[in-house]
């Protein structure tokens, strides 16, 4: 009996709960774009649904299935982590990685599509100027840029965590694992929020 | 056993730290240098005020010393202020623990607070930010033609110093306590921490996206906030009270806990009510993110949600009240002695319901009409954080500087500091609310001849405050050298933090820590 | 934890990433045909489940450690807190004025309909100064 201090079956624990704290927080720094999106959704619907229908919907949805895809891989390697299988981890986390990889090229791609379609909001925007079409472009291209830098962390993220898989000689790493784990989903979750509402508005006049 | 002062002295061994008591004192050094520059800010505010005319500082400078008094002393001193110095320092010795739950990560939020800090001044030090501490769009983005971006990005930064802050408390009081010691065991002082913990997590980073949003509308200019762009002006305010409302009680709370420990320490008794000051935290945490609206009456928001934020403002005087009746309460029948921090823990609770009641005149929306604006609202908001929460972070450094030093510091000195202080604050500040109930409007470098008196008084008033922030820097730099050394237990407290040394071993306390009773009256088994 | 195989785990990580995926398919589907509102109503109420299936399955939120279940419900709480106050304030701006109302708000605001050469808009980039 010493000092509460963390011992290893109290760390998973601790782990995530300051995980969970930390997602909580993050939810809440997506909350105004979420709100910025509402707002305009609500008081210039005509020039929102005609800007989401300029996004590229079956790339949008590629990456979507993409990005599920990725979760599943990461939640197969966290689960797997506690039977000490040590290939099959570090393979799931390589594939998490690289599905993440794949999703931001295409997003690049649409980006640099968009970019040169002029939906890009300021002097020379393509489509009409005054009916909220760029205020959803503002929305769209902060949202997810935005979204890309925490998938980039999180690639960084994953893919340290397979280096310390692939080295480590003993037992899985199971609290950073876990840790990834949940920092990965809750990425997968803001697209998940962010496809409908920046591809789906209306897409059928 | 070697103190944690000993282990470990030199520069490089202080700046890679991670005993979340040295991250503490790297905390009020820090806090200490930006109290005295945004205090520097308030001086200059003050002397231009001194006559009706605007002679000492141009508008436009004038403009950007209020703005650089604001940022500075809500985000550099204010925000953390109690929590990142004695919340750090205490909270483990508190509930009887080695270190935080996340010692590296409470060593990373330091340093990020530095960078945001050291930001900060630099956008100062190239010119300044003339938006006031609300950055308030679209004139942030679309007309301000100082140095927004800089500093805009520099509180962005800091906001993350607070959450990684708040979420090492959260984990740590709910992983750390010592067995033994139930949450309605645990000192108000770390019922308060949780809360403000709650706080600092769940509002600070709609704060962060809020600075992204008006630097992507600045840099690209793009209507997010704009109205002539499709904007809504009206959306920035509610992020951004939003976050700022909630606040204020990341700066009152922590205060309340203080003073919640310091009230039955000198009155000798149990604080009263003890439960039913655990719920009014929790309560006040609750409510004030419900109320963020009272800050927007007359910018042409609904008249509905008016009402509604009206209302439920008045709400919040529920926990407040029942904090204050339960201080005076704890009084009642105690045998009270009247050292510093005692004196600055009564001066916090007549200050605290001075600026609580008058925040109701402000709640009440026909007459925030009148009085928003105007000096009204500055007297009030330097009521709540200057009059509570800094009189309660003076009072807490003085409570527990026996037990973060090993020294006591000279009474005498420090009763007449508490003491400066008090009249000080409200010579300062009283005549401001006059001044603004007679319509003197804010933020403005000159003012009609009228006004003069009263602010001549409230700058006099700033002169004796002064000397009430710069007496205590003098005799407790002292006492750390020639300072009498301290007991353990000088002031006969109850909590866990007294069973140990002053200062405390690297590791807190030397023998494991059991809870059997209530906090206020440990049986600590062993310690120290 | 309990005891689990391997073959276990994967066969319940495939059932959940084939329902998600069904989803996709189910929410891109509907978002073709013209609903109107109902398509973001729709689009919500299947974003929802797919992140409730995440948080439970993937983020493993039914495990016997209760405190994460309770910041997930919290932090959404305040978000509809945020949204829920500040869209209903939004909805209920100008149906009636009051005495304070700046002139500008009296008749709903047109969006977009304020001057765009507002006197004094800063040229940009910014000069320093
Ligand atoms: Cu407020």
């Amino acid at each position: 009996m010493s000092l509460t201090t963390i011992d290893d079956a109290g760390r998973l624990e601790t782990v995530r709960l300051g995980m969970w704290a930390f997602l909580a927080s993050e939810l809440m720094f997506f909350g105004p774009l979420l709100l910025g999106w509402a707002y305009g959704r609500i008081s210039m619907p005509d020039g929102f649904a005609w800007a989401s229908r300029q996004t590229d919907l079956w790339l949008g949805t590629l990456n979507t299935a993409i990005l599920l895809s990725s979760s599943a891989a990461m939640a197969l390697a966290v689960q797997l982590s506690a039977l000490q299988l040590k290939r099959q981890v570090g393979r799931c986390l390589l594939a998490c990685a690289a599905l993440g990889v794949v999703f931001l090229l295409i997003k690049f791609y649409e980006w640099h599509r968009e970019w040169a379609e002029h939906l890009f909001p300021g002097p020379d925007f393509a489509g009409p100027a005054h009916t909220g079409a760029p205020y959803f472009f503002v929305v769209y291209f902060s949202a997810t840029f935005l979204h890309a830098i925490h998938l980039t962390i999180g690639i960084g993220v994953t893919l340290t965590m397979w280096r310390r898989v692939h080295k480590s000689l003993g037992p899985l790493p199971q609290p950073a694992l876990h840790a990834a784990g949940l920092y990965w989903h809750f990425v997968d979750v803001v697209w998940v929020a962010l496809f409908p509402m920046l591809y789906l508005v209306e897409r059928t006049p | 056993m070697s103190s944690y002062l000993t282990e470990g002295p030199t520069l490089r061994q202080w700046l890679t730290t991670t005993d979340h008591k040295k991250v503490a004192i790297l905390y009020a050094i820090a806090i200490t240098l930006f109290f005295f520059i945004g205090g520097a800010a308030a001086v200059i505010i003050r002397l231009e005020l001194a006559t009706p005319q605007g002679d000492l500082v141009p508008a436009q400078t004038y403009n950007e010393l209020f703005t650089a008094h604001g940022v500075i002393m809500v985000w550099f001193f204010l925000i953390p202020s109690i929590p990142s110095v004695l919340g750090n320092f205490l909270i483990p010795l508190m509930i009887g623990a080695r270190d935080l739950a996340f010692p590296r990560l409470n060593l990373a939020s330091w340093y990020i607070y530095l960078i945001g800090g050291v930001g900060t001044l630099w956008g100062m030090l190239l010119g300044g930010v003339d938006t006031g501490w609300t950055f308030y769009t679209p004139f942030s983005t679309m007309f301000s033609n100082s140095h927004v971006i800089i500093v805009v990005l520099s509180v962005f930064f800091t906001g993350f110093s607070s959450i990684l802050t708040g979420l090492n408390f959260i984990v740590t009081i709910h992983r750390l306590r010592a067995p033994g010691l139930t949450w309605f065991k645990l000192p108000l002082f770390v019922w308060a921490h949780y809360a403000t913990s709650i706080i600092l997590v769940l509002a600070t980073p709609v704060l962060a996206m809020t600075m992204v949003l008006i630097v992507i509308e600045r840099l690209f200019q793009v209507g997010i906030f704009d109205p002539a762009l499709g904007g809504d002006p009206l959306l920035f305010q509610h992020l951004f009270w939003f976050y700022s409302h909630p606040a204020v009680y990341i700066m009152v709370l922590p205060a309340m806990g203080v003073v919640s420990e310091i009230i039955p320490t000198f009155a000798r008794r149990k604080i009263f009510g003890y439960r039913f000051m655990a719920y009014a935290i929790m309560g006040i945490a609750l409510l004030g993110f419900l109320v963020w609206g009272h800050h927007m009456f007359t910018s042409g928001m609904s008249m509905y949600a008016g009402m509604t934020f009206s209302l439920l403002s008045f709400f919040v005087a529920v926990p407040s009240a029942i904090k204050v009746f339960n201080w005076t309460a704890t009084l009642y029948k105690g045998s009270i002695t009247f050292d510093a921090p005692m004196l600055y823990a009564l001066g916090f609770i007549g200050l605290f319901t001075i600026g609580g009641l008058t925040g109701l005149f402000l709640a009440a929306l026909a007459l925030d009409v009148h009085l928003t604006h105007t000096y009204f609202v500055v007297a009030h908001f330097h009521y709540i954080m200057v009059g509570g929460a800094v009189a309660a972070y003076l009072g807490g450094i003085h409570f527990w500087w026996p037990k973060v030093t090993g020294r006591m510091y000279p009474e005498m000195w420090a009763r007449v500091a508490a003491a400066m202080l008090f009249f000080g604050f409200n010579l300062t500040f009283f005549p401001q609310y006059l001044l603004g109930y007679e319509g003197m409007p804010r933020r403005y470098h000159s003012y009609a001849p009228e006004y003069q008196l009263l602010n001549v008084l409230s700058s006099a008033g700033a002169s004796i405050l002064a000397i009430g922030y710069l007496l205590p820097l003098c005799y407790l730099a002292w006492s750390l050298f020639y300072g009498r050394h301290a007991p353990s237990n000088p002031w006969e407290g109850r909590g866990l933090e007294w069973k140990t040394l002053s200062p405390p071993p690297v590791e807190n306390f030397s023998n494991p820590v059991v809870v059997h009773s209530h906090v206020h009256e440990v049986a600590g088994e062993g310690a120290a | 934890m309990t005891e689990r195989s391997a073959v276990g785990i994967v066969r319940n990580v495939a059932k959940v990433w084939l329902a998600l995926l069904g989803l996709l398919a189910l929410t891109v589907g509907t978002a073709l045909l013209p609903l109107g509102l109902w398509n973001t109503v729709l689009n919500t109420v299947i974003a929802l489940i797919k992140v409730v299936l995440i948080g439970l399955c993937f983020m493993e939120l039914l495990r016997h450690d209760s405190l994460p279940r309770l910041m997930a419900v919290v932090a959404l709480f305040f978000l509809l807190i945020q949204l829920g106050q500040t869209i209903s304030e939004h909805l209920t701006r100008g149906i009636s004025t009051t005495p304070w109302t700046p002139p500008a708000q009296r008749a709903p605001l047109q969006h977009g309909g304020v001057d765009a050469a507002t006197p004094s808009r800063r040229a940009y980039p910014a000069p320093g100064h």
